[in-house]
């Protein structure tokens, strides 16, 4: 079963794909050459999405049958003019169900009812009453995590950097703060309730209320739905990461952990991903192919992303412009033969199923 | 890709504004690069009307005439 990989940078999308045994790799196609591909995914009917970003021309989403052919949405996600609000970028687009979501900087979350081609902003989220202590971190003001229960369409999460979790348990009318247990990073001196540095959300998807987070401040599950949050930093060599990617067969989790938030690179100069077996309660280096030494790019929350085949692959790229892929569950790893730009997302998807 | 590689196109309007509000019409997927949430030019865009750049006349509100040519040009500049 090959697998294609869309793997976007700041300069285009570049799209690679393996033989039937995921041993070898090419170069496909390259797609908006010279705009910035910050998100992808394929909805269930085989519409692709991706959302673009242009320093110039401001951020869209595309949607194309065949990674080649690819159209502007009719009416992308914005914000009301009176906000004063401004849309940089997509961080994410959620097709999962009947409601596609997507997520956006600044922080925004948006929602289209026709299949991607019109999208209104969840108010009840981006006008909630804690917006005016949201703050900014590092990587802007931005809505890139986003879970739904598969078993109760009004159950959803999204994460906000530097500011938190929240949930709603309405179909996204109300959203309430879920950081209990975790370590504020930038303290709101009116809402002890966010401030709170979310890097990435994963979960379950047969008991959705069982979600790990990676944090800026370390790594995190919860198993009632976001209620309280536990600290599972066992085995780990720090607790600064971006990504944190689920396979849904073996349940493995895997990570990148990097050197503080000062620093963002690979701890040592090794470029190791991080795997856990038993739910995040044990964590073990992977680097069986990876460069071992002198390693400084690191990588971003949206460039890692699994298969689902059944012998799971697991692909992250770096800052560096490096793709590093694994055909078992991580054991062993390849790095592909070309460097790209910086990487911000990379997504996997079944070959055969695109064909 | 939002005006399926046009690049040249033929719109009426007493001011700039109306020129682009025109354009749009026929393709609304081009308004979000070119203006941004305020209705303003972004930032990195350029616009002239015939030889001058419309940032040192009045802006989207500077008065055109039927033969004038606007040119839309990205500002790549820095380094």
């Amino acid at each position: 079963m090959s697998v294609t990989l869309l793997v976007g940078t700041i300069k285009g999308a570049f799209v690679i794909r393996s033989n039937s045994d995921r041993t070898a790799w090419e170069l496909e196609d390259l797609i908006f050459k010279g705009w910035k591909v910050t998100a992808a995914t394929r909805a269930v009917d085989g519409t692709f999405f991706i959302g673009t970003a242009s320093d110039i021309y401001g951020p869209a989403i595309q949607r194309s049958t065949d990674l080649k052919q690819w159209e502007q949405v009719k009416r992308g996600p914005q914000f009301d003019e009176s906000l004063g609000r401004k849309l940089n970028q997509i961080w994410f687009i959620s097709t999962k169900g009947d409601t596609y979501y997507a997520g956006a900087d600044e922080a925004g979350l948006f929602q289209s009812r026709d299949g991607g081609n019109t999208w209104k902003a969840v108010n009840g989220l981006n006008d909630h009453d804690t917006r005016p202590g949201w703050r900014p971190g590092a990587g802007g003001l931005c809505a890139h995590a986003f879970l739904r229960d598969p078993s109760n369409p009004d159950r959803m999460w999204c994460g906000i950097s530097a500011v938190g979790v929240f949930r709603t348990d309405d179909g996204g009318a109300t959203w309430s703060p879920k950081n209990s247990g975790v370590q504020v990073i930038i303290p709101d001196e009116n809402n002890s309730e966010i401030g709170y540095c979310v890097h990435a959300l994963t979960h379950d998807p047969e008991n959705p209320d069982v979600i790990w987070q990676q944090n800026h401040r370390g790594m995190y599950r919860t198993t009632d739905g976001g209620d309280h949050w536990e600290s599972i930093q066992n085995g780990l060599p720090s607790t600064f990461g971006f990504p944190l990617e689920r396979d849904p067969h073996t349940g493995s989790l895997f990570c990148f952990p990097q050197e503080s938030d000062e620093f963002r690179v690979p701890v040592d100069g090794k470029c190791r991903v991080y795997r856990s077996h038993d739910n995040g309660d044990s964590w073990h280096p992977l680097g069986t192919g990876l460069p071992k030494k002198g390693f400084y790019g690191s990588v971003l929350r949206g460039a890692m992303a699994v298969d689902e085949l059944a012998s799971c692959g697991v692909y992250f790229g770096t800052t560096s412009g490096t793709m590093h892929m694994s055909k078992d569950c991580g054991d062993t790893w390849i790095t592909f033969d070309e460097v790209f730009p910086r990487i911000l997302c990379v997504s996997a998807f079944i070959s055969s199923e695109i064909d | 890709m939002v005006t399926s590689g046009q690049r040249y196109f033929k719109v009426k309007g007493d001011t700039i504004a109306e020129a682009f509000h025109n354009l749009f019409e026929s393709f609304p997927q081009l308004r979000i690069h070119i203006l941004d949430e305020s209705d303003s030019i972004r930032q990195h865009i350029l616009v002239y009307a015939d030889d001058s750049d419309i940032r040192w006349t009045e802006g989207l509100s500077t008065p055109i005439t039927d033969c004038q040519e606007l040119t839309v040009i990205q500002a790549v500049s820095g380094g």
